[in-house]
């Protein structure tokens, strides 16, 4: 036992979590009446879910080597396709389904063009993401333009609903979290990541199929960013414009914080987990003290190019030590 | 589908396609625009791109440079923001002269390329990434000082700039055709000039022979953050008031016309010349959407295909052996 | 015992465009042998090896493995029928242990089809005391040593059950006493059943390992001997064709000394990488650093050109200190640096060779900071000439030359600086025997035209034929330095790898 706490102890995340920690009580002793109580628990986990689902999609994206920008978009363009097709009389699932089918379909594009295009993965997602931005904006035009409002209640179960007193979406949370954190830690399929995003070639030289896997990891990334963005969606009950917009970025640094390197190789689902509370508490802390959405994106600014300097730091602090610089 | 997508990019190659074709297609687009759109070929109409252009020659600049270089710097759109908004700042709430205003603006932007040029060059961090964060932090600085503003019109003599004429052309249209020519010859021939594209091929080897590469991106960052600076002030002139999102995408819009015009994300590779027709082609394909009535939200997932197309041939064409 | 063969290379024949890389090549490998391919570059090696390998195909021939006739598509397909190749630079992950470097495929399972974790680092404890290796399998690789890496991962191939291992160069960059390891693992490899092909320049390592030595000659098959029936010089005419005198044998100069030092050295010292380096080098001598791997050399090297910084002491040209020190101001003081390692460094691989020669002298070449072209070029041209660079035209680029042209190119790029001072790295690695000698004659000039050179190198019977003086490194300081009639090889070796 004392060997694993040690371990713990000695790994990159342990600042994070403390500072999570420390967060955590701060709030609560300090501003006790109103964080605790139970309105804002429960905003917190709805606005926790998708983004920790997002986040299992990206930092499995990391491990491997690449990541992926399109996710926001992509988030809301699945959000405002279902709303969409749901307006049009299509029963719950199926309109679920169509959902979960924008985010495979981006996440095939950029799988395809990155694994088998060799396409470099920043400025492809890019593209995407502009694509799904426009056609979001092309969705939700006209009178459209405030949301498309939803009425059928079994889609709305999904987001608003809530079961032994947590919201359901957040169940779905908790599900694909273990999941992903079991396949990536104790399955050789999950496995396989890691190596290919320690050294892709060598991982293709032992037989390891890396480019059917890139296709599948993107694809994954997009079903689970439109996974996230039709629980957002069902949640408000209405489809937004601003869905998912800079939360790419968010996600990012909520991985980074977990552990994960951009040089690929390094980090645990769990990890991009505890990035992103500590960004969610953080935004909390703001929200608290009224500090203006313009501010926000400036402190996310900073925080991203502290994390990516530092990050990169470590990289080349290693490579100097092994010589390869 | 690698194999054939290699084979074409070795045809590619050996066709030199990549010379000659940006202007070949350009010239093609505009054709076939003339020939198609009626409205296409007037005066007005081309006269107002051409303009557009001359607002926008500067930020491409910097970003074919830094590309040469291997690099990247993608705050350019929300410098460009900043600029605009922060000038009109200067002179319309604290009421500082237009020429000081513009001068303490273009300072400030170098100052931010200085920033991007520290934290890229000393802790070979990732340009990308690190100019999104830059970007990122500038757009909402914008936001702010935009909502502080609350909404102004421009004083007179600032949105007199982007107006001034010479014999009844914008002068910003002279100054695009003689600073791109200038460069585009400083870059063939100069000794300076030519040590970008040493950096770009194989940087080890240029710091191996005396090339000063850190120094030398580093003014690179700042020279493209100040021409960025220079561009959102001549934009913000010519729109005469604060608006929201200007300058969004301008980063995007910039690559792939550098693309567009032979640069490579690989380094090595750049001609101001050809990412200016980059940029002409752009506008070009832009305008004839609208020609053709297509609904403005179409706008993004045409920049955002023509980016991927443009990268696909990119890395077809010009990656070595960079795998993903 | 009847000896099988596992490999037949039949009637192999490979054109580049005008250039016939291997002509009719036809020889066999078999089981359980340490089988040397020796050629110089341009031989028809490299090639060769890449077709069995699979990165190539042949234009005509066929390949024979374990009496089958395969046609090898890529790697990968070699991979999966058993052969596999350590290439110089590694292929490890990096961020992942030793035992999952041995086994990255994850084989061991637990009944329940998830990873099981003790059952790979059991089985890599195996692997490892099989060859005697002191590592500890859930070590993580990163912190290994460079030796230590390449143990691992040549301990994959016999985890993967690779029958036939391609080594390239493996002994490369390593220090005697690795070699010893790395020389004593693939014997243990041979008797374990497995067939090894190794390539390497290092004639009395490959005398000292192979069963059977095969030579290559411009694209033609030579022979292939028995290693008790050759000499180094029956290997190295065989190899070039004609009787060379013996590379290393050289009359060494008596050291001029002059009253004071051209370059001056004084107690240099970098945290974690040298300390305490002091020498003197004198004009128009040829100075030699040796030390194995990791005794600080090359690093010394970076820091002495200002590629990388020093912490303590001090560095004197002509009795003036330095104080700044980047490698354009080294350049300023008429120092220059060769690059020991062409593909990454000292070369512009997809710009002309005219270009490429520019670089450093662009001032030269320019008038009012505009380039003269026609001036590059008569400038190019008179170093083709020199140093009989194989080229057809100035544009052509150096990803198209062969690699002795390639380092023929980089020295003249160096050399046309007009320094005062050349700092060499290993300077005839990985080329063939006859452009070496070509090197080395160039190097033995120098002085003669008023310039003071310092060689790192790694191989002992260079720096002795070219220096006239040697200084030893060892843990990252200087030893010793020797000089006249005590260089030579055992004493050295003791300094550098002894007590």
């Amino acid at each position: 036992m004392k060997q694993i706490l040690l371990r713990i102890l000695k790994t990159k995340e342990i600042v994070v979590i403390v500072i999570t920690i420390i967060m955590f009580l701060i709030l609560s002793i300090g501003a006790s009446s109103t964080f605790l109580t139970i309105i804002t628990f429960e905003s917190l986990q709805a606005s926790i879910a998708p983004n920790a689902i997002v986040a299992v999609g990206m930092i499995i994206l990391l491990i491997s080597g690449v990541f992926d920008l399109s996710v926001g978009s992509v988030m809301g363009l699945s959000g405002a396709i279902t709303a969409l097709v749901l307006s049009h009389g299509l029963p719950a699932i199926p309109a679920v389904f169509v959902g979960l089918g924008v985010g495979l379909g981006f996440g095939f594009i950029n799988g395809f063009l990155v694994a088998f295009g060799g396409v470099n993965p920043l400025i492809v997602t890019i593209g995407t993401l502009y694509i799904g931005r426009g056609l979001v904006n092309a969705v939700m035009r006209g009178e459209l333009r405030y949301g498309i409002p939803i009425k059928n209640q079994s889609f709305l179960v999904l987001g608003q609903g809530m079961t032994l007193g947590i919201y359901n979406m957040f169940w779905i949370m908790l599900v694909v979290l273990i999941l992903a954190q079991f396949i990536t830690l104790k399955t050789s399929r999950g496995r396989r990541l890691y190596f290919i995003g320690s050294n892709y070639e060598a991982a293709r030289l032992v037989g390891i199929k890396v480019k059917r896997t890139r296709l599948l990891t993107f694809m994954l990334s997009g079903f689970l960013a439109a996974m996230a963005g039709v629980l957002a969606t069902s949640r408000f009950g209405i489809s937004s414009l601003y869905l998912g917009v800079n939360l790419e970025l968010k996600i990012i640094i909520s991985c980074l914080l977990g552990g994960a390197s951009i040089a690929g190789g390094q980090g645990w689902v769990a990890g991009s987990f505890l990035g992103v509370i500590f960004l969610a508490l953080i935004v909390s802390v703001f929200n608290i003290l009224e500090i203006s959405p313009y501010w926000q994106n400036i402190i996310v600014g900073i925080i991203l190019v502290f994390i990516v300097s530092l990050d990169a730091y470590l990289v080349t602090k290693r490579k100097k030590a092994l010589g390869e610089i | 589908m690698t194999e054939a997508g290699s084979k074409i990019g070795k045809g590619l190659r050996n066709v030199n396609f990549g010379q000659y074709s940006i202007y070949i297609v350009t010239v093609i687009a505009f054709l076939f625009l003339s020939l198609t759109r009626e409205n296409f070929f007037r005066y007005t109409n081309v006269y107002s791109l051409v303009f557009g252009l001359s607002m926008e020659f500067l930020l491409i600049i910097g970003i074919t440079l830094l590309l040469i270089m291997g690099e990247v710097d993608l705050s350019i759109g929300s410098v460009y923001a900043f600029a605009g908004v922060f000038t009109g700042l200067l002179v319309y709430e604290l009421e500082i002269p237009l020429i000081v205003s513009i001068v303490i603006c273009l300072t400030v932007t170098g100052a931010i390329g200085f920033v991007n040029g520290f934290l890229v060059v000393r802790f070979r961090a990732n340009s990308l990434m690190i100019t999104i964060g830059t970007m990122i932090f500038f757009r909402g600085l914008t936001d702010v000082l935009i909502n502080f503003l609350k909404g102004i019109t421009y004083p007179y003599e600032y949105r007199a700039i982007a107006n001034f004429k010479i014999l009844n052309v914008n002068f910003t249209i002279f100054l695009m055709f003689i600073v791109i020519i200038a460069l585009e010859y400083l870059l063939i021939n100069h000794s300076s000039f030519k040590k970008l594209y040493y950096i770009g091929e194989n940087t080890l080897s240029a710091k191996l022979y005396g090339i000063r590469v850190d120094r030398i991106k580093h003014t690179i960052f700042i020279v493209t953050s100040m021409t960025a600076g220079m561009a959102g002030i001549l934009g913000a002139s010519r729109s005469g008031q604060t608006v929201w999102n200007t300058g969004q995408g301008l980063e995007f819009k910039m690559i792939t016309a550098a693309i567009l015009g032979g640069a490579s994300l690989f380094g090595g590779k750049g001609s101001v010349v050809k990412s200016l027709f980059g940029l002409f082609l752009l506008t070009i394909i832009l305008n004839g959407l609208i020609m053709y009535s297509v609904d403005p939200v179409w706008t993004d997932v045409v920049v955002g295909t023509v980016l991927i197309l443009a990268i696909v041939f990119d890395t077809r064409i010009n990656r070595e052996k960079l795998v993903y | 015992m009847a000896v099988e063969e596992i490999l037949k290379i039949d009637s192999i024949a490979k054109r580049f465009g005008v250039v016939e890389a291997l002509k009719d090549v036809s020889f066999s490998i078999n089981r359980s042998e340490i089988h040397t391919i020796l050629g110089e570059n341009g031989a028809g090696k490299s090639t060769l090896v890449k077709i069995i390998k699979g990165e190539l195909k042949p234009d005509r021939g066929r390949l024979f493995f374990e009496g089958k006739e395969v046609t090898v598509i890529d790697p990968l397909y070699a991979n999966s029928i058993g052969i596999t190749m350590v290439h110089q630079e590694l292929t490890i992950f990096k961020d992942l242990n030793v035992g999952e470097n041995i086994f990255p495929n994850n084989i061991f399972k637990t009944k329940l089809g998830l990873i099981n974790k003790k059952e790979l680092l059991e089985q890599s404890r195996r692997q490892l005391a099989l060859f005697h290796l002191d590592i500890e399998p859930s070590e993580k690789i990163a912190n290994l040593s460079v030796a230590e890496q390449r143990i691992v991962e040549i301990l994959r191939a016999t985890a993967l059950k690779r029958k036939l291992v391609i080594l390239d160069e493996p002994t490369s960059g390593l220090n005697e006493i690795d070699v010893r390891i790395l020389l004593d693992l693939i014997k243990r490899l041979k008797s374990e059943g497995i067939s090894i092909v190794y390539i390497s320049h290092r004639i009395p390592e490959v005398l000292e390992i192979s069963d059977r030595i095969t030579i290559l000659k411009d694209g033609n098959y030579v022979s292939t001997v028995e290693k008790e029936s050759v000499s180094e010089a029956d290997l190295i005419r065989l190899m070039v064709g004609r009787e060379v005198e013996l590379l290393y044998s050289k009359k060494r100069q008596s050291t001029k000394i002059v009253e004071q030092a051209y370059f001056e050295v004084k107690d240099l010292g970098k945290e974690n990488f040298v300390q305490h380096v002091s020498f003197e080098l004198f004009k128009n001598e040829i100075l030699g650093i040796y030390g194995l791997q990791g005794s600080g050399v090359e690093k010394l090297s970076q820091i002495l050109f200002g590629l990388d910084s020093y912490d303590s002491g001090s560095i004197r040209i002509e009795g003036r200190d330095i104080k700044k020190h980047h490698p354009d101001q080294m350049m300023q003081h008429g120092f220059i640096y060769l690059s020991n390692n062409r593909k990454q460094a000292g070369l512009f691989f997809d710009m002309s060779s005219a270009e490429n020669m520019a670089c450093p002298v662009l001032d030269k070449v320019s008038k009012n900071k505009i380039l003269k072209r026609k001036e590059i070029r008569r400038y190019t041209q008179r170093f083709v000439e020199r140093f009989n660079i194989v080229i057809p035209d100035v544009k052509t680029k150096p990803k198209n030359l062969s690699g002795g042209n390639q380092q023929k190119l980089m020295f003249s790029i160096c050399l046309g600086t007009s320094p005062r001072c050349v700092l060499l790295n290993e300077p005839t690695r990985g080329i063939d025997v006859g452009a070496k000698a070509e090197i080395h004659k160039f190097i033995l000039g120098l002085p003669d035209e008023e310039t003071s050179v310092i060689v790192f190198s790694s191989e002992l019977p260079e720096l002795m034929s070219l220096c006239d003086r040697i200084v030893v490194m060892k843990n990252n300081t200087v030893v010793e330095e020797l000089t006249g009639d005590d260089i030579e090889e055992e004493r050295i070796m003791a300094l550098a790898a002894g007590s």
